[in-house]
């Protein structure tokens, strides 16, 4: 039992280990030329714009949920006026940005591990190194800052359309004042509430394109070894993301 | 014969014999100690070669007799557990990682399935050394060099191709191409024509040779073509248990009464080397 749980705590180590030593590859090469404008765009495109319909549906539903959710609780104490706040503070400052990282997690980091993944196992990452190409500096630079700064972005348009769903069942399905409903959901909002939820969104797209690329980067084993690393890069992406929120939570406010 | 080839064949005498004389004074390629294992297995045990300068040296050996793992040694992609390989003077495994990247620019690889990049298209693929160089090259006179290339190993107009529309020797062959558009110093090739048709695999043979001739390319080629092998080779090298069981000029090598090659180039089932086989997972370090 202690063997198979030393084993486990070795593994764990030599995965941390691997993840900051391919973030500290990503940070010497970042400044390096040449820079592939082609390799950002197209990341950038990948994360950012191809990602929105998904990023928007989990907002949207998410906004109403929550809305549908509070309005009938707070209803019985009479307060349900408070229901745009609660809805948009928890949006802001929370769910827009954790659900968003789990939906690129699982789209773009499962991506990131599977492309770079297959690359390994079928030499083009050799190729790579004996073309006179850095394969962290070509592959996974790009990847990872495109993520880290599109996720922000992402995350700007999910606060909007996530208060824009919780209005929508509030005043349209359950009947609230319109006008009591948009005041209260930014008398108590904060420029603090609006950026911390962007900086987290930062840091998570950071840790979910490093782990991504790092499970791909160390595949061994052919399609199975592929299929494991894409299952690493969405587990690990994730929990590393739920990991991360309650910290940075605790920094900042 | 006409008088063009036998030209030709004179000229290719000449430069391997050259090679040959000139090996022991400038080498190239120096390996020593070679030793590499994965886990349990032992691949590389204790390689000892020298390739000369603008040499062609062919590797044979059985199936998983460690020969790309040999290749992969030359040129950085793995590290010996023990041993040493100097290329021109420097100790490769001595780089840091920046310096062998740059190191690097003074090769030409090419991998038994191509490794091209799927996510580009064939031009892209043979282009990309190019596209790498600073200062960067004009796109027109990247273009015409790719299409030169790809007119070399016979894929003229394939530039806009994906590598998934290719079949397994076409996307080799592309490879090849990639290897040799920057025309470097040291060339080496996995399995080259493997697959090939002959007149293909004449086509590509001539290309090394050619590639010798004019810029004097070392090149160190692994092949299971015997025919290919002698053609091109200035001499031929034996990888067996993970060390080098003879190295000849492909005429000698050719007339050598060692049991094991005898079995190779006879391409006997029954023998010494099939038998030796076994032995190779527990070979002494």
């Amino acid at each position: 039992m202690s063997q198979i749980f030393t084993q486990r705590l070795e593994a764990t180590v030599e995965e941390i280990g691997r993840v900051t030593l391919i973030f500290g590859r990503v940070l010497a090469w970042t400044f390096r030329r040449p820079f592939d404008l082609r390799q950002w765009l197209t990341q950038m495109v990948r994360v950012g714009i191809d990602s929105v319909p998904v990023v928007l549906l989990t907002a949207l539903f998410t906004g109403m949920v929550m809305a549908l959710q509070i309005f009938t609780v707070l209803v019985r104490f009479g307060a349900e006026g408070y229901v745009g706040s609660i809805v948009g503070l928890a949006m802001v400052r929370e769910l827009a940005a954790v659900l968003g990282a789990l939906m690129i997690a699982g789209r773009c980091g499962a991506a990131m591990g599977a492309e770079i993944g297959t690359m390994r196992v079928t030499e083009q990452i050799d190729a790579l190194e004996v073309l006179a190409t850095d394969p962290v500096h070509y592959l996974i630079v790009p990847r990872v800052w495109a993520t880290t700064l599109m996720l922000p972005l992402l995350v700007v348009l999910a606060d909007a359309v996530g208060i824009a769903g919780g209005y929508l069942v509030a005043v349209v399905v359950m009947g609230a004042n319109s006008g009591t409903y948009m005041d209260t959901t930014f008398q108590y909002m904060q420029l603090d509430d609006l950026t911390s939820g962007w900086i987290k969104a930062a840091v998570f797209g950071m840790l979910i394109a490093t782990i991504g690329c790092a499970k791909g980067f160390y595949t061994r084993g052919g399609a199975e070894g592929v299929g494991r690393a894409t299952t690493a890069a969405v587990v690990t992406g994730s929990i590393a993301v739920l990991i991360a929120n309650f910290f940075l939570t605790k920094l900042m406010f | 014969m006409t008088e063009a080839a036998k030209n030709e064949a004179a000229m290719n005498k000449a430069v391997k014999n050259e090679a040959v004389m000139t090996q022991e004074t400038s080498s190239m390629i120096r390996v020593r100690g070679l030793r590499k294992a994965f886990g349990e297995k032992k691949v590389l045990n204790g390689l000892d070669l020298d390739v000369a300068r603008g040499e062609s040296l062919v590797v044979l050996g059985g199936s998983g007799s460690g020969k790309s793992v040999l290749l992969k040694h030359l040129i950085g992609l793995l590290r010996p557990d023990e041993g040493s390989v100097v290329v021109d003077g420097i100790d490769i495994h001595g780089l840091d990682r920046g310096e062998l990247t740059d190191f690097r620019r003074r090769y030409g690889m090419s991998f038994q399935e191509g490794a091209l990049f799927d996510s580009m298209s064939v031009g892209e693929n043979v282009g990309f050394p190019l596209t790498r160089q600073r200062p960067r090259k004009a796109r027109r006179e990247i273009q015409a060099r790719v299409e030169e290339c790809l007119g070399l190993v016979g894929l003229d107009g394939t530039a806009h191709k994906m590598p998934s529309e290719l079949s397994g020797g076409m996307r080799r062959r592309v490879g090849f191409a990639r290897s040799i558009v920057l025309e470097p110093e040291i060339l080496l090739f996995d399995e080259p024509t493997t697959g090939l048709d002959p007149i293909m695999t004449a086509v590509i043979d001539d290309i090394i040779l050619g590639m010798r001739r004019q810029l004097g390319s070392t090149a160190i080629t692994i092949t299971h073509d015997l025919k290919s092998a002698f053609r091109i080779a200035d001499r031929v090298a034996m990888l067996h248990k993970g060390r080098i069981l003879a190295v000849e000029t492909a005429e000698r090598f050719q007339q050598l009464d060692d049991p094991r090659i005898r079995q190779f180039l006879d391409g006997r089932a029954e023998g010494p080397m099939t038998s030796d086989q076994p032995d190779l997972e527990s070979s002494p370090a």
